[in-house]
């Protein structure tokens, strides 16, 4: 059983005009546990809008999403949001730090919404959160006094401090210099590594795509392959957790 | 599975985090919060100090709750004496325990003055009158025990009759003469106008000494009214009790009439004499205080709106909807308590402070020559203020609150 399974999922949004516009269309797509997902595709393709239905962040307005064989569509809003805090940890462009927080008071917030002694010991998990990220040092820094790639690893160890099973990164490294991007997915890959949490990393840097172990490519709301012609789910089989591999699959 | 006392105790702390980390904003929403409550409480406390100065008023026509009033007369060919009344009176009184009973009975005397003579009214009471009407006494003192025992009957003059003198010290020893028709000389040991006769000139002296000051015919129809202050739960029985056993000791054709003289007595069960006076009071603290809540919920709803990106972020980290509603809430609930402590900490601090004290005793009892029972700031102004602005939080905070559990948690992260 895949960790994340989506059957014919489709996006539609109604138009201020009130004509449809269908953003995803019959997404099949598997990802196991541990697994390093790359989406690509163009600007307006629906790639964050994939990543937001595999968050529990937004509903599909058509087809079966499972999470661990859980049926998504069945889960009250309160049991969805458990599930998005307790399962998923997003990694943001723009980082998303909680303005006016310190750094370890932002990796605290999840914990916030946890219970029994993930809430009790939050600081001391945040502290090892941000020790793992490179940022012990800076616990007690505002979000202002540290520069991008450090804000990026704040939201990094703030994603992993419920050991999640599923990190989702939406272009983590757009807003950073490639060697801080670069730097910010060599982490990223490591600590999902350490964890065996899957990833899925929505990118238009081919090379960061590359460091996944298998590529999804996403052309007008459909799943494509490397010619740009619409695939079906059972074309693209998830590959095998393999530890550290890594390849391009469509 | 989710601890609901962890749960409770996590989003207790957010909302104190929140508060932590806003408390500029709130600071500064919380103004005019802090305003309205202070006024609140301001009016419910000076309501009741308005309400003190009229019941005084009212208590110094017609004596503090309960007052029985004792009238007597005589339809038979001989008035009534004065002596037999006052008799029957006390007797009745002494047998209840009624230790507070004044005659009040107004004559006029004639006083030898360097112009010449001049028609001065006179009330003539016992001691405890001054307790039982509350009758202030700017200048000098009231009657004492040992007044009675003087050989020169003591008195007490009104304003105007001592502005007629020359406002002299009282503790200079000043005398009038009284013809009664003989000469009596008189000591002035106070100003007051327990009475509130007229504007010109009044005398009060005490009962015992009337027969030295008035020649002995003014006496022949002269009555008294007697006033006896008794516990308002024993009032009705002791009326019934007194006219009979006054009635009783007295001639057959003697009239005895008793009534309660007091305020309260024409206020029915449950009624409040001062309800339109609370009821507009209320009005304008609700308006003040409704005024203090819109600028709140102009704030709340500017800053959740600024804040819908925050809350976006704390929805996808695993904050439900009903959490984001609860802190949002619990926020508003928590900073407009804390305003409304400051609120009302405000008036009680300025009640106490001599020059507001004296401003107020002026406002309130002025007409009355100030109150003659300052009270206390009132626990239920205290009270008041801080429960609504307990519950303006709590309303206000509902409207931001359902703002932000409203936005789609993407849109909000877009925001």
């Amino acid at each position: 059983m895949s960790l994340i399974s989506l059957r014919e999922i489709g996006r539609t949004v109604r138009l201020p005009d009130g004509k449809d516009l269908e953003i995803l269309r019959d997404i099949n797509l598997d990802v196991e546990a541990g697994e390093r997902v790359s989406i690509v595709g163009r600007s307006g393709s629906g790639k964050s809008t994939l990543l937001n239905q595999i968050g529990l962040l937004d509903t599909p307005t058509k087809g079966m999403y499972r999470f661990d064989g859980i049926d998504t569509k069945r889960l009250s809003s309160a049991k969805r949001d458990r599930l998005r805090g307790r399962e998923f940890g997003f990694v943001f462009q723009q980082f998303n730090l909680l303005p006016g927080r310190t750094a370890i008071e932002n990796v605290m917030a999840p914990l916030l919404y946890a219970t029994g002694r993930e809430f009790w010991n939050r600081r001391k998990l945040a502290q090892a959160a941000l020790e793992t990220v490179g940022l012990g040092e800076r616990l007690q820094n505002l979000p202002t006094q540290l520069s991008g790639g450090e804000q990026q690893r704040v939201a990094i160890a703030r994603a992993l401090v419920r050991k999640p099973r599923a990190i989702l990164a939406d272009e983590p490294t757009g807003a950073l210099d490639v060697e801080t991007g670069q730097s910010v997915m060599r982490l990223l890959r490591e600590v999902t590594i350490d964890t065996g949490a899957a990833l899925i990393v929505i990118t238009h840097d081919p090379a960061i795509a590359a460091l996944a172990d298998r590529v999804v490519r996403l052309d007008q709301g459909q799943l494509v392959d490397e010619a740009g012609t619409p695939i079906s789910g059972a074309a693209i089989p998830p590959a095998p957790p393999a530890a550290g591999a890594q390849g391009v699959q469509a | 599975m989710t601890n609901p006392i962890t749960s409770l105790i996590a989003a207790v702390a957010e909302a104190w985090s929140e508060l932590r980390v806003n408390r500029g904003r709130v600071i500064v929403s919380l103004i005019g919060v802090v305003i309205a409550v202070a006024a609140l409480t301001a009016a419910v406390a000076l309501g009741n100090l308005v309400e003190q100065g009229q019941r005084e008023q009212s208590e110094r026509w017609g004596g503090r709750a309960a007052t029985l009033a004792v009238s007597m007369w005589s339809s038979g060919p001989t008035p009534l004496s004065v002596d037999d009344a006052t008799a029957a009176v006390r007797e009745a009184a002494d047998r209840y325990n009624i230790g507070h009973l004044s005659r009040r009975g107004y004559t006029s005397t004639r006083v030898q003055l360097p112009t010449g003579v001049i028609d001065v009214q006179t009330l003539a009471v016992d001691l405890p009158h001054a307790t039982m009407f509350r009758n202030s006494v700017p200048e000098g003192r009231w009657f004492v025990e040992k007044d009675g025992l003087q050989l020169a009957p003591r008195v007490l003059i009104n304003e105007v009759f001592w502005e007629r003198l020359g406002k002299p010290d009282l503790r200079t020893h000043v005398t009038l003469t009284v013809l009664a028709p003989n000469p009596v000389t008189v000591v002035v040991v106070g100003v007051s106008d327990p009475g509130q006769m007229t504007s010109d000139s009044a005398m009060v002296v005490l009962a015992d000494d009337l027969a030295k000051l008035v020649p002995a015919e003014y006496l022949h129809w002269f009555s008294y009214e007697y006033y006896l202050w008794v516990p308002p739960e024993h009032a009705q029985a002791l009326q019934d009790r007194l006219q009979s056993d006054i009635s009783g000791s007295l001639p057959a054709e003697t009239t005895v009439d008793i009534r309660r003289s007091d305020y309260a007595a024409n206020v029915g069960e449950g009624e409040d004499p001062f309800a339109t006076m609370r009821t507009i009071l209320g009005m304008l603290s609700g308006l003040v205080l409704f005024l203090g809540a819109l600028g709140l919920v102009n704030v709340a709803l500017v800053t959740v709106r600024q804040r819908i990106r925050e809350i976006g972020v704390r929805r996808a980290i695993g904050a439900t909807a009903g959490r984001v509603f609860f802190v949002a809430v619990a926020e508003n609930v928590v900073a407009t308590a804390l305003a409304g402590m400051l609120g009302v900490f405000i008036p009680v601090l300025g009640y106490q402070l001599p020059a507001v004290r004296a401003w107020l005793n002026e406002t309130a009892g002025g007409a009355v020559g100030g109150l003659f029972d300052f009270p206390p700031f009132p626990a239920e102004a205290a009270l008041t203020g801080f429960i609504a602005a307990t519950a303006v939080g709590a309303l206000v905070g509902l409207i931001p609150a359902l703002v932000a559990t409203r936005v789609r948690v993407i849109d909000a992260i877009r925001f």
